[in-house]
Order: structure tokens, then C-alpha cells, then sequence
């Protein structure tokens, strides 16, 4: 077997690298630090090999290992093996080691050759980290764990593991949370070294834009495959473990926006620091979490002991970080002052303010039952009502400045300017609200969101106008032609404002959560339930009976207004290797609304138990997230570079000529 | 700054339904009377025979090991529920029986192989 030895040769290789990077870092010798980058790429190439074995072990139905026998089964539909990989602990452990060691292989690589000791500095944290995994791997986690017996068959994957989704979900998780570690080793690296200064950012620029991008795909498609597959008609319980991917995102979102203060104004240096710390500590909090079974919850991996091993080294990971930055404050000092309270900065600082408060209260409601067992030990869990109380104000005033921000300029604005470019947004959201209020929409959060909503996407649109006014008027373009040349000539701006308005179309759809129906009811063939404006008949169940599963498909016809508008077809699948009923939804999609559909249970005689949503807006969420994930894309097509706009048009008009 | 946000977790956190007490079985049988109104999550294993389903209406024992409380419910189950399934219930508790507003199977939570 190559797997284990592969491991132990991974960390000796990632030790060396440790010890080089440090020495090199030291004494500013730069083969010390070539040395210990050539250490780094070994120790990613034995881990790959780790990978490899793992996984042609899975395809390979090697029962010897217990992981194989624990997390798949002969029946197992091929690409689905592949997400058992990442499926038990053990296994995403090693994704998760695998993801880390060539990710800082490739940030050394390509971002290295400027400044060799904060790049050493730098190396020296990621190969710390790297070394502390592969401990974990090697001692209390091992994947490689052989068995005494070897079964015939393995226990097979969970069923609900088998869904496209979570084939990408985990992994975009994973890749968002072992990228924060790059700009968290830069911003370590650049104060250890002593070179502090307000640039060390932009050498990692690119990776927090990556793994913030694939972390909020990652938890969008989560929510999509909690939606699609669990059958409770929800997106999102904030469970400990959704929290956990949320909370990191939140501070990521927070730094993305105030970094850039740092580089247009030479202020906020600590409190980027402190952020960037704590989206990496944040994000490891919850690998802790999701795999300590400290918090009850319904994702709970395991109840093992490597949830041990993760809180000593989440301490030393913190007061390691805070101390970097207390003994180097000196260096962080603000180059300049908040001018104005109408200005761009302070719309900055106001964005931080609420996405740390976010960020606050999940935190707070996650621990809270921690907290309060351990002071007064009596057991509490904190519900959805909590959170979504706090997000709803948290969430109406972020998406009202994402409108407001934009509009401001920097250093300082007279009042008369803002408010001439206020006015269109804050009418046409004025429109709105008075509107739906006069057609009976009776609900004040609803009523503020759909407002808010429109006031931002005015105002980004009226961004675009004034962006692309000047392609229409001196070069004579259409109006889409001109919007995609200005799209793509900021992509960093306009990049930016796509995601905003993805941000909105997805708040759009939240706020049509205030209007869901649900109407459960037990039918016998050919009987009849409403929900919504929909009649649903139950017309019978359907029998199959694959290698798999006993498949169990109902009918069930959909009216409306006295007419037929289709036929949906839920399932209550039995499967046999995991011997677990599990439920397939059938969902009506529109702009408008879901219509969402399971069968709960079903008797011998035929009748039924039907569970049936109407969730209006939901679709807007999956656009809204489509339409953020044009934008990242855009945001990261752009040049890695801070070229100012004016010198980037200069040199794509030298090129014109050139090619010319 | 920080006030308003205190402000509004306190509010948050005491408004009804965002906390609940989270109870074994055996702690919601000994006997301290517990204030009807408030919501509890009483955690254990369903024991096995005791599923009976009509309809809507599901009742089942729960149990801890040691102390049983019967559990009735309208609502949909998870497909993880079955006989020795490890759930927790959300309800009320009125000395007899436990209403669930809603039941949720922690079970063979969806990364974990089962045994």
C-alpha cells in the first residue's frame, strides 16, 4: 500500500520545507528559500500519491480499508465515488490537505519573486499549517486504517450524498476555506518580516477573490441541495455547520471591501490584518466544529477525537496572529484620516461595520449553547427565529448601502451632488414599496426588502449609464456595446457592482420566503388537496424496483383556476444497501413561485401523505447567484496588476495601434 | 454602534421560539414541573414497535435508556426516521405526553457511514 508511507514521506518533506523557509527567512538567504519551495512541491506531490491511492482504492472496491468498506459499496454509481473521497472525515481531511499544499505551492510560485523574506515568512506559516494536517492524517485520522476482516460489499455512501450537487459543493467549500489560508500566511508573512507596508494585500489580491468566489458559490449550491434533496422546502436552517461556512464568508466580505481603502487611502492596515485573522480562524473554527460533534447538529461528521486535536491548534492559530500583530502595530499606522462623513470611505466603514456584526451574531448564536452549558449548565439551542430577527435589519441596511456606497465619492462629496444622484433610486424604490402596499402586500419586511432591492438596482444601473455614457456619445456605440466596454474596462468596478446586483436578485428571492404556504394532508387516490392558488390530486403510486432501490412515484396532477397545468411525480425511494427510506421532491419552477412537492409516506392501501410548499421568489435566488458568479468571473478576468484606469486604456489603445 | 447591536441580539434572543431548553428524556420525566408554555428539544432513540402512524398523526416512544415519554406528531418526519433512529423533538410537554411541532432524525447524519 502506498498510501500511509507516501504520508509519513509528505511530512518529513513538509518539515524540511518548515525548517528551510525559516531559516531562509532569517537570514534573507534566498537558495534557503528556493530549497524549502522545492521541499514544498515534494511534499505536495507525495500527497497527491496519498490521493491517488485513496481513490483507485475506492474505484478499485479495495474493502482491505476500512474508509472504502465505511463510504462505498460495489453498487455505487461511478462519479459518485469520487465524492467519497471527501464523504467520511478521514478522506476530506486529506482533500482538504491536498487542496492546502497545492494551493501554497502555487501562491509561492507565482507570487514570489518581489519580496523573498516576506515570501519566506509567508512559506514558513503554510508549511506549518501543511505539517499540522498531515499530523492529523498520519495519528488520529488516518484514512488508510486497515481492516481485520475484509467484507464481501462496503456500507455504501449516504443517498443523499449521491446528488450532482454535492460532487461540486464540498469541494468549492473546501477550496474557499483553504484559500483564505494564502492571504492569511501574506499578511502574517509581511509583519513577521517587517515589511508591513500597504501593498503587501495585492500580492494575494487574486486568491481571497478566488476563495471568497468559491466559497459563496459553494454555499449557494448547498443551499440548492438542501432545497432540492431534503424535502423540508427550505434553503437554509442556520445549523451549526451552515453557520460555520457563513461566518467566514461574512469577515471575507468585510476585508474584500475595506482592503480597498487600504489601497486607495493608506488607512485601516490593523483592522485588515485583524480581518483577514479572523476569516482564517473563523474558517477553521468550523472545520472544528463540523468535526467535534461539540454542537449538535444534523451535519455532525463524527464524534471521534480529532475535534481534540483542532482546538489547541485553533488557539495557537489565534493568540500566534493577534500577537503578530500587537508586536508590529508600529508598522500599521493609518497614513491618513476620514475627511468627510459623506464619502466613500465611510460607506466602506459602515459596510465592515455590518458584515462584522453579522459575522458577530452567527457567532454568538452558534456558541451561545456552548457558552450557556458551561456557565449554568442548562442545555438551550438557538433557532432560526433568532437569526433570521437580526438578518433582517442586518440584511435590509447591507443591501441599502450596497446602493448608497457606490454613489458616494472619495475623501468627500457635497450633499447637493449625492442627492442628485440619489433621486432616481430612491423613487423608483419609494414606487415599489407604496405600490405593492396599495395592491395588499401586508408584510412591512417584505415591503422595506422589495423597496431596498429596487433603490440598489437603480442606482447600480444608473452606475452603468453614467459608465457607459461616454463609449455612446465620443465612440458612437450602441447601448450594449458600450455596457460591455464598460464592463470589461473596470473590471474591478463593474465586476463589482454585477455581484452587488446578483446580491439583490438573491435578497429579492429571500424576502419572498415572507409569503410561503405549506399544507401537508393525507389523500387516498383521486382525492384532492389545495395549496396556494394550486389544486393538487393525488391520482396513485407507481412501483419499481432497480438494483438499487425500490423506486415508490406518485402522481399527482396540478390545477389551477379549474384548469390542468401539469403533472408532478415525487418519489419515496427505499434504498437497499443503506436500508433508508429517502424522499425525491418534485419541484414547479417560475419566476414567480415553487411549486414543491413530496411524498412523506405511504401505505399498503395506496393513500399517501403529501407535504406540498408554494415558495414564491425562490427562483430569483439561483439567478441572483448565477448573475454573482458572472461577476466573479469578471472580477477575477481582470489584470492582476493595480494599473490605474487611465494607463490601462492608454496601453489597450497601444495595442490597437499595434495590431493596426 | 455596539449598543444597537447588543440592543438587537438581547431583543433577538428573547423573543419567543429562538431559544429552547434542551432536554435528555429522563430530564423531562423526573418530575420538576416545567413550565407548559415553553418550548422544549427533547432528545432520544425511538423505540423499536412503538412507531404508530395514521395518517398525519405519528406517535412513538422516545427514550434515553432509562425513561420513555410518548411523542405525537402532525408533522411530516425526516426519511432517516425509523426504529432506533437518535432524534430530537421540538414541542411542548404537558406532563404526559410531548407534542412535536416538528422531529428531526440526527442519525446517520448525511457525512457519516453507518454502522
Amino acid at each position: 500500500m502506498l498510501g500511509r508511507p507516501a504520508l509519513l514521506c509528505a511530512l518529513v518533506a513538509m518539515t524540511g520545507a518548515l525548517v528551510l523557509f525559516f531559516l531562509g527567512a532569517r537570514t534573507d538567504r534566498r537558495d534557503l528559500s528556493e530549497a524549502a519551495s522545492r521541499a514544498l512541491a515534494v511534499a505536495a506531490a507525495f500527497i497527491s500519491l496519498a490521493v491517488a491511492a485513496l481513490v483507485s482504492a475506492l474505484f478499485a472496491h479495495d474493502f482491505s480499508l476500512a474508509y472504502v468498506v465505511n463510504y462505498s459499496s460495489r453498487s455505487l454509481a461511478g462519479p459518485y465515488t469520487i465524492s467519497a473521497l471527501w464523504g467520511g472525515m478521514e478522506g476530506s481531511l486529506l482533500f482538504w490537505t491536498l487542496l492546502l499544499t497545492l494551493f501554497s505551492t502555487v501562491a509561492i510560485r507565482s507570487v514570489g519573486s518581489t519580496r523573498p523574506v516576506v515570501v519566506s515568512w509567508a512559506g514558513c506559516v503554510l508549511a506549518g499549517i501543511s505539517a499540522f494536517f498531515l499530523l492529523l492524517l498520519i495519528v488520529p485520522a488516518n484514512p488508510f486504517t486497515t481492516m481485520s476482516e475484509i467484507p464481501a460489499d462496503g456500507r455504501g455512501l449516504n443517498p443523499l450524498l449521491q446528488s450532482p450537487g454535492m460532487l461540486i459543493h464540498p469541494p468549492l467549500l473546501y477550496t474557499g476555506f483553504v484559500g483564505f489560508s494564502i492571504p492569511f500566511a501574506w499578511a502574517m508573512g509581511a509583519l513577521l518580516s517587517g515589511q508591513a507596508d500597504s501593498q503587501w494585500f495585492a500580492s494575494t489580491r487574486r486568491w481571497t477573490l478566488f476563495a471568497w468566489s468559491a466559497l459563496s458559490i459553494g454555499i449557494v449550491l448547498g443551499g440548492a441541495w438542501a432545497y432540492t434533496e431534503l424535502g423540508w422546502g427550505g434553503y437554509w436552517a442556520w445549523d451549526p455547520v451552515e453557520n460555520a461556512s457563513f461566518m467566514p464568508w461574512l469577515t471575507a466580505t468585510a476585508y474584500l471591501h475595506s482592503v480597498v481603502i487600504q489601497e486607495k487611502r493608506q488607512m485601516l492596515k490593523v483592522w485588515n490584518v485583524a480581518l483577514i485573522l479572523a476569516t482564517y480562524v473563523l474558517a477553521v473554527f468550523g472545520t472544528f466544529l463540523t468535526r467535534s460533534g461539540i454542537l449538535s447538529s444534523i451535519h455532525t461528521f463524527t464524534e471521534g477525537d480529532t475535534g481534540v486535536w483542532f482546538l489547541p491548534f485553533l488557539a495557537a492559530m489565534l493568540l500566534a496572529g493577534l500577537a503578530t500583530i500587537a508586536l508590529r502595530l508600529d508598522h500599521l499606522k493609518s497614513d491618513n484620516r476620514l475627511d468627510a462623513l459623506v464619502s466613500r470611505e465611510s460607506a466602506f466603514l459602515a459596510n465592515n461595520v455590518l458584515f462584522v456584526a453579522a459575522a458577530f451574531t452567527v457567532l454568538w448564536g452558534t456558541v451561545y449553547p456552548i457558552v450557556a452549558e458551561v456557565v449554568t449548565g442548562v442545555r438551550l439551542s438557538v433557532g432560526p427565529a433568532f437569526f433570521n430577527a437580526v438578518f433582517a435589519p442586518l440584511g435590509l441596511a447591507i443591501v441599502a448601502l450596497t446602493g448608497i456606497g457606490p454613489l458616494m465619492s472619495w475623501r468627500r462629496m457635497s450633499r447637493g451632488a449625492l442627492g442628485r444622484l440619489i433621486r432616481p433610486p430612491v423613487i423608483a424604490g419609494s414606487a415599489v414599496t407604496i405600490g405593492l402596499a396599495v395592491a395588499g402586500v401586508r408584510s412591512v419586511g417584505a415591503l422595506l426588502a422589495f423597496g431596498f432591492c429596487t433603490f440598489t438596482a437603480v442606482a447600480i444601473g444608473g452606475e452603468f449609464v453614467r459608465g457607459s455614457r461616454v463609449y455612446r456619445s465620443r465612440h458612437r456605440l450602441g447601448w450594449a456595446p458600450a455596457l460591455a466596454r464598460t464592463l470589461l474596462r473596470n473590471r474591478r468596478r463593474y465586476g463589482g457592482y454585477v455581484v452587488h446586483l446578483g446580491v439583490v436578485l438573491i435578497v429579492i428571492g429571500f424576502a419572498g420566503s415572507a409569503f410561503k404556504v405549506e399544507r401537508n394532508a393525507f389523500l387516498k387516490p383521486g382525492e384532492s388537496m389545495k395549496v396556494g392558488a394550486y389544486n393538487l390530486t393525488y391520482e396513485g403510486m407507481r412501483q419499481a424496483r432497480t438494483s438499487e432501490k425500490q423506486i415508490n412515484e406518485a402522481t399527482v396532477v396540478v390545477g389551477r383556476g379549474g384548469s390542468r397545468i401539469g403533472v408532478m411525480h415525487p418519489q419515496s425511494n427505499f434504498h437497499f444497501a443503506q436500508r433508508q427510506p429517502q424522499s425525491e421532491v418534485a419541484i414547479r419552477t417560475t419566476p414567480v413561485e415553487d411549486l414543491y412537492v413530496v411524498v412523506t409516506q405511504f401505505d399498503a392501501d395506496g393513500s399517501a401523505a403529501i407535504r406540498s410548499f408554494v415558495n414564491p421568489l425562490t427562483w430569483w435566488i439561483w439567478a441572483g447567484a448565477a448573475v454573482m458568479a458572472l461577476g466573479m468571473g469578471v472580477l477575477l478576468s481582470g489584470g492582476r496588476g493595480e494599473v490605474a484606469p487611465a494607463a490601462a486604456r492608454n496601453a489597450v489603445r497601444e495595442r490597437v495601434v499595434v495590431a493596426g | 454602534m455596539a449598543i444597537t447591536l447588543f440592543g438587537l441580539v438581547g431583543w433577538a434572543m428573547s423573543r419567543p421560539g429562538s431559544t429552547s431548553f434542551y432536554l435528555e428524556v429522563s430530564e423531562l420525566e423526573a418530575g420538576d414541573p416545567l413550565p407548559t408554555a415553553q418550548e422544549y428539544r427533547v432528545n432520544g432513540r425511538v423505540v423499536p414497535g412503538s412507531v404508530d402512524q395514521q395518517g398525519l398523526r405519528t406517535s412513538f416512544a422516545l427514550t434515553d435508556g432509562s425513561a420513555h415519554v410518548t411523542v405525537i406528531t402532525n408533522e411530516p418526519l425526516p426519511d432517516t426516521f425509523r426504529d432506533r433512529s437518535d432524534v430530537v423533538a421540538r414541542g411542548r410537554y404537558d406532563g404526559r405526553t410531548f407534542a412535536a411541532s416538528e422531529v428531526l432524525a440526527k442519525c446517520p447524519s448525511k457525512f457519516k457511514a453507518k454502522a
